[in-house]
């Protein structure tokens, strides 16, 4: 058992997405990467996904969590989408963290869609996968 | 921290100093192992003539042209690519206006993909980070007023499929304006392997049709826009995708090679089109690494264009480039240091010999530059050109142990991956097997450890952090949504009203056209000009040559053909 599984009862599995049409995704490289150093197991769709794919994937992948980059500016249009999608799907219980370029004054707007992390680059990858785990293991309850 | 104050006790700022460590060993950006000192026995079997030679002389390892930048300096640009054609107009005149020689033009990525601002996945997106430029109408509002065979125009069309219709585009609005196609300067970024990698747009154009236009566009130039470059290969983009300053010139050079023995396989002469080869390279904040890397650069590509295709020509074996300062090397803490690391870039831009210079804003880690960001980037050119003395002689680097030492290193590392690349059957089958992108990634993930575990210190992200209340304030303009929302809209709107007032049936015609050469295989730029005068638009044009290949009409398989 790896340290992920002791302190929350289970693997994470997570699953990395772009929504839209942004391209950068070097980024997500190195999170997935992090995230499976960490003992999660990743799946990453690759950029120009639609919410309604990253959703399908999410539900078949059965994961704990969904990992959404954005780097464009396009982050308020497609993560609240993404939220919707998942509502109409009943997996609203997926955690969704985000990521990218992320203005201060969007972030409190995202985190009450229950959007929450929301880092920007030059984020320690420790933080980011602590708070990864914090959030699945309040979802667990534990 | 510059200065912590202790907590326990009395409070007393304690100097930096006195905890930093320096490292024991130190490597370049690319993972060269560098000595503490150079001297002579590290150039000890160093031949001037063979290895350096004067500038404009063979392998060019000092520069192209005899006098360099004495006799002109680089070409100065800053990128646009704002929400509209109108808007890019107006900062295209903005920057002339201070000084600016070549543009840049970015479309936005629905362009990048071949679809129409209209298209489903396009209509929230057209605009965001780039120009839509799906028709003539768009090159027409994008250059008005503007002297063609003034300036030089790089159009950053990355994927030859879209390449050729930009320049189509960008051709059909030049004669319509009654300019002389001859006349035209500039250069297109025509690479399927890159931008596949950089990007994974693959899927929208595949590779065959992709090589036959790419072949295509320098057959065109070559007998009727001769002083344009016709393919640019688009290294800055891989090296923002993470590759090395080794990676960059090897892969660089790997897709020169594919591209040119394409055309030679057509019958075209390398004599004919070699000197018209350009490769956009990017600068790295690791100084001399981009010094000693453009000028490996050249010196490799000598000897490949002599060696391999046989040059005789002395052009034919110059290797122009244009360097561009690199985005990812900016940090969103701390923006306005941003300046600083953006002017180091291109002085080594210009230490390096580069033909033309391309200033990325201080803002550009945050938004799309604004106006002040760009006006900062060109100034950033004026001050190395008119101010510091280094356009002053030619490469005055040129014989620093460090230097040459570090650019025979290059070399060494560029020529074992070219020949791994050979090895595998060259660079179409390296990308297809995804060896390259593999090769990039673990770069990328290797970099990004050494900034985690603060082997790197980059400035406010890693250390000498500050609380963000603290920043220099700088006019940022982040992006909107609702501003982005309302542009696109516009342009979809511009699209759908092009659709309606155009001649139907002209447009139906000229598709045919298309369909006609592609079946005779022939070259397919004159009859895609000819498409765009008649205002069919990209994604119609593109849809065309993707179903003769057998492909989907659309990319995304959500919209058919409206013309069957």
């Amino acid at each position: 058992m790896n340290m992920i599984e002791n302190t929350t009862g289970r693997k994470i599995r997570i699953l990395v997405g772009k929504p839209g049409l942004d391209c950068h995704d070097r980024a997500c490289v190195v999170l997935c990467q992090a995230f499976r150093d960490a003992g999660m197991e990743v799946i990453y769709t690759g950029p120009y996904q639609p919410p309604e794919r990253i959703a399908e994937t999410a539900i078949e992948e059965d994961v704990d969590v969904i990992a959404l980059s954005l780097l464009d500016g396009r982050h308020m249009t497609h993560f609240p989408r993404q939220m919707e999608v998942l509502k109409e799907r009943n997996a609203a219980d997926i955690c969704v963290v985000g990521g990218g370029r992320i203005p201060e004054k969007d972030k409190p707007l995202l985190e009450k869609m229950g959007i929450t992390g929301n880092y920007g680059a030059g984020t320690p990858l420790n933080v980011i996968v602590d708070h990864i785990i914090e959030r699945v293991k309040k979802e667990r309850g534990i | 921290m510059v200065a912590e104050k202790e907590k326990k006790g009395n409070e007393k700022v304690v100097a930096w100093r006195y905890r930093e460590k320096r490292p024991l060993e130190f490597n370049t950006e690319s993972g060269i192992g560098v000595k503490e000192l150079y001297c002579p026995e590290d150039m000890s079997d160093f031949k001037y003539e063979r290895d350096l030679n004067c500038s404009g002389e063979f392998p060019y390892t000092r520069g192209i042209h005899d006098n360099m930048y004495r006799g002109r300096i680089w070409t100065r640009r800053v990128f646009v690519g704002l929400s509209s054609p109108f808007e890019t107009n107006e900062r295209f005149k903005y920057l002339i206006e201070r000084g600016e020689s070549g543009l840049i033009l970015i479309p936005d990525v629905p362009t990048q993909m071949g679809i129409d601002p209209d298209h489903p996945r396009a209509r929230e997106e057209t605009g965001v980070t780039g120009t839509p430029l799906y028709a003539m109408k768009c090159m027409e509002e994008a250059f008005e007023g503007i002297s063609l065979d003034s300036v030089s125009v790089d159009l950053r069309g990355e994927s030859p499929f879209v390449a050729a219709s930009f320049f189509a585009q960008f051709v059909a609005n030049a004669e319509e304006r009654g300019d002389d196609i001859a006349k035209l300067r500039g250069s297109l970024i025509n690479d399927n392997i890159h931008q596949n990698l950089s990007f994974g747009w693959g899927f929208t154009c595949p590779m065959k049709p992709n090589m036959r236009l790419c072949v295509d566009i320098i057959e065109f130039c070559v007998k009727h826009v001769p002083k344009w470059h016709p393919f640019s290969l688009a290294g800055y983009d891989v090296s923002e995708t993470g590759a090395n300053a080794i990676q960059e010139v090897a892969f660089n050079f790997g897709a020169a090679i594919a591209y040119v023995e394409a055309a030679m396989e057509r019958g075209l002469d390398y004599g004919d089109f070699g000197h018209r080869i350009a490769f956009s390279m990017s600068t790295s904040i690791n100084f001399f690494e981009t010094i000693a890397k453009v000028r490996a650069a050249r010196r490799v590509w000598a000897r490949i264009a002599k060696n391999r295709f046989g040059a005789t020509k002395p052009e034919a074996c110059q290797l122009i480039c244009s360097v561009k300062t690199a985005g990812s090397s900016l940090t969103e803490q701390q923006p306005i240091n941003n300046i600083v690391r953006n002017a180091i870039e291109a002085l080594a831009g210009v230490l390096g010999g580069t033909q033309s210079l391309d200033v990325c804003g201080y803002d550009e880690a945050l938004a799309l530059p604004s106006e002040e960001a760009a006006a900062v980037a060109l100034n950033t050119q004026h001050i190395i050109a008119y101010e510091t003395g280094a356009a002053d002689t030619v490469d005055p680097l040129g014989g620093s142990y460090y230097v040459e030492w570090l650019t025979n290193k290059i070399e060494e590392g560029v020529n074992e991956y070219l020949e791994k690349i050979d090895e595998m059957g060259g660079m179409l089958v390296a990308e297809e097997k995804g060896w390259l992108r593999k090769e990039i990634q673990e770069e990328v993930i290797r970099k990004h450890k050494e900034v985690e575990e603060k082997k790197r210190i980059v400035v406010g992200v890693n250390d000498f952090i500050i609380p963000k209340d603290q920043e220099i304030p700088l006019p940022i303009k982040m992006a909107d949504k609702e501003e982005q929302e309302k542009a696109s809209k516009k342009i979809v709107a511009a699209v759908r009203r092009l659709r309606e007032t155009r001649d139907h049936e002209k447009v139906k015609e000229a598709l045919k056209g298309i369909h006609s050469k592609l079946e005779k295989d022939e070259n397919m730029i004159r009859p895609m000009v000819e498409a765009f005068k008649v205002n069919a638009t990209m994604g119609e044009i593109l849809g065309v040559i993707r179903e003769f290949y057998g492909y989907n009409y659309d990319p995304f398989d959500v919209i058919a053909n409206p013309f069957v």
